[in-house]
């Protein structure tokens, strides 16, 4: 260390791996380190509310006010500890330009580290964009993904459209055939991707399972855990090397951003910021501010999504009108037992079949009054959508009953109002039909 | 960065290793196709770092001069080997240079052999088949001191895994299988 530590705008603990006499690459002394961070008070054995409300939120030295400032800024004043981070490598250390890292995105990435349980986060503009730079990062040419049939559309465009054009191949599988994803890897194969939970029939995957494979195949396994929060499962304690979230749904939780984040060990995602700068997609300080403020409430917000989501998904079960719903810890869940094992909470998605096929499902959300018509998920307000004509139009009716998308699915992510008056309202909409 | 190598990226990838030693362990391998007479077509097989496999997708042709009853299509195995050498120690150079905090302005590393081929031919039995004598020669600019590149080249060599497999022998063990 070559200065004192207020010269250091950045991770003060992050120093130089060079010191006087190094001679060869063994002469080097800096090791791999969580962060990086401004504040380094480790919250990991604290509930997932204290993480959420104080971990990496700052008070300001100056002025004494409580809460992380808005650091509204493109970018920072440079001196020679920059410059010197950025010569040898640890520009991720400092601050030197908002797109490489400002305050605001270090204040979220730590508070989303502590509640995974992991070494490091990145926050994004949006999840394509955390979705993009994390499987670029983590491929290299003539790459083969296997990645599951179930996949979000935006993420199977991508790997559809966009990485043939960069010579990755996909092989897609039914998420809960483990055989069968193991016989899909190849010499080539460098990555899993799954998705925690799909979308729109809620299946369950195992994903200490998947890590096992991954393990034994030598591959990365990357989860997209949008679905399923750190308060529902921590998935890098499952297993996974990296976590991806929409953080649009439920880590801001207040449907008035796009945001995306990963969180991992700090060797990947130490991997994925350079494609981060280069990819462009990073998080506006005011943003951060929002999606921060949000998050402070997810555990909070997480116990009542699950609360009512229960109730409803209970209630919804003994309609007349209902053929099947699908809810995790509903004991009829095909993967009830998974979900019992490593489920916290069960989270708020639900989907369920009425009787009337798709022309009765368009009918009751007519007459629904609380949930909105929307696509999205994981806000404080219940949304509801049909599979059918959103999020897998682009399925033929054949397609989607292949999947096990029956004519009356309806998808609802139900938000925090009271279970009572969800109920009652799905009870008039559903009398009206 | 400091001629493009992150030496924090290489000091954090020393200590995993220190930590854990499997994560030091780098396995390679190329595949060969006879296309026809002495040309081949070269393709790298999946390698692995530590516990992890890296896709690499790279194929590239071998042939011999037109001399040596090939087409002079490309390289041969004796340039593929002196440029298998020369690289592995440019690229210790640059990472010596790199942590004696040391700008490189230029670097040129060329490698010259001489091999007799009665050997290979089998003409004299006591002509050695190998090559007797490898040469090297480093030029660099930069703003080291002579001391530093001389204390450069001597590490850049003793570190090299290809010149050391060369300048150790090492022990070719092989199958063979009739299709
Ligand atoms: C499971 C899942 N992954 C990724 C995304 C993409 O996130 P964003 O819309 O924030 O780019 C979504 C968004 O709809 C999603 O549902």
């Amino acid at each position: 260390m070559r200065e004192n530590n207020t010269s250091i705008k950045g991770d003060q603990r992050a120093q130089s791996a060079l010191t006087e006499g190094v001679r060869w690459a063994s002469d080097l002394t800096r090791a791999r380190q969580a962060g990086p961070s401004l504040s380094h008070k480790d919250w990991s054995q604290a509930g997932f509310s204290t993480a959420a409300v104080h971990a990496g939120t700052m008070d300001d030295e100056a002025t004494g006010a409580v809460g992380t400032p808005i650091y509204q800024t493109s970018t920072f004043l440079l001196g020679d500890e920059q410059y010197r981070s950025v010569e040898e490598g640890y520009a991720r250390d400092r601050f030197i330009y908002t797109r490489y890292g400002n305050p605001n995105q270090w204040a979220l990435q730590t508070k989303l580290a502590a509640l995974e349980g992991a070494e490091s986060a990145l926050v994004f503009s949006s999840g394509m964009a955390a979705i993009t730079a994390t499987v670029m990062a983590l491929l290299d040419k003539g790459a083969h993904i296997v990645a599951s049939n179930e996949l979000y559309g935006g993420t199977y465009n991508l790997f559809n459209q966009e990485m043939p054009t960069m010579g990755i191949s996909v092989s897609y599988v039914d998420p809960r055939d483990y055989e069968a994803i193991e016989a899909a890897i190849r010499p080539e194969t460098q990555m899993m991707y799954f998705e925690a939970l799909t979308n729109p029939l809620l299946k369950l995957v195992d994903v200490r399972r998947l890590a096992d494979i991954a393990e034994r195949k030598q591959v990365r396994l990357v989860i997209d855990g949008t679905f399923l929060p750190p308060v529902c499962c921590r998935m890098i304690e499952q297993g996974a090397d990296i976590v991806i979230h929409s953080a649009s749904k439920y880590l801001n939780g207040h449907s008035d951003l796009i945001a995306g984040a990963i969180m991992g060990s700090r060797k990947l995602v130490d991997m994925v910021w350079p494609r981060l700068l280069a990819f462009g997609g990073s998080l506006d300080p005011h943003a951060c501010f929002m999606f921060e403020r949000g998050l402070k409430t997810l555990a909070i917000r997480m116990a009542a999504h699950e609360r009512s989501a229960l109730s409803l998904a209970s209630y919804l079960e003994k309609h007349p009108l209902v053929k099947r719903v699908y809810y995790p810890l509903l004991s009829t869940h095909p993967d009830h037992d998974l979900a019992q094992r490593v489920l916290r909470n069960g989270g708020g998605m639900i989907a369920f079949e009425i009787s009337g096929g798709d022309t009765a499902a368009l009918e009751l959300l007519k007459h629904l009054k609380i949930p909105k018509q929307a696509t999205s998920l994981g806000g404080v307000e219940s949304l509801v959508s049909l599979p059918y004509n959103t999020s897998h139009a682009g399925y033929t009716s054949k397609q989607r009953l292949d999947m096990g998308i029956n004519p009356g699915c309806v998808r609802l992510s139900v938000g925090i109002e009271d279970p009572e008056d969800l109920i009652a309202d799905f009870d008039q909409a559903l009398k009206a039909l | 960065m400091r001629n493009g190598i992150s030496v924090t990226g290489l000091s954090e990838f020393v200590d995993e290793i220190k930590q854990n030693a499997e994560e030091g362990i780098a396995a390679y391998g190329v595949e060969l196709n006879w296309q026809s007479g002495t040309r081949s077509k070269v393709k790298t097989l999946p390698m692995t770092i530590g516990t992890h496999r890296i896709s690499r997708d790279f194929s590239w042709e071998i042939d011999e001069p037109r001399q040596l009853l090939g087409c002079n299509h490309a390289p041969n195995p004796q340039e593929y080997l002196l440029s298998g050498v020369g690289a592995c120690i440019m690229v210790g150079f640059a990472v010596g240079a790199s942590v004696m905090e040391i700008q490189l302005e230029t670097l040129k590393v060329t490698v010259q052999g001489e091999l007799n081929l009665a050997g290979f031919l089998n003409i004299t039995p006591d002509v050695p088949v190998s090559f007797t004598e490898l040469k090297y020669c480093i030029e660099v600019a930069g703003n080291g001191t002579p001391e530093q590149f001389e204390q450069l080249r001597q590490t850049a060599l003793k570190q090299s895994p290809n010149a050391m497999t060369i300048m150790n022998q090492v022990s070719v063990v092989g199958d063979l299988i009739i299709k």
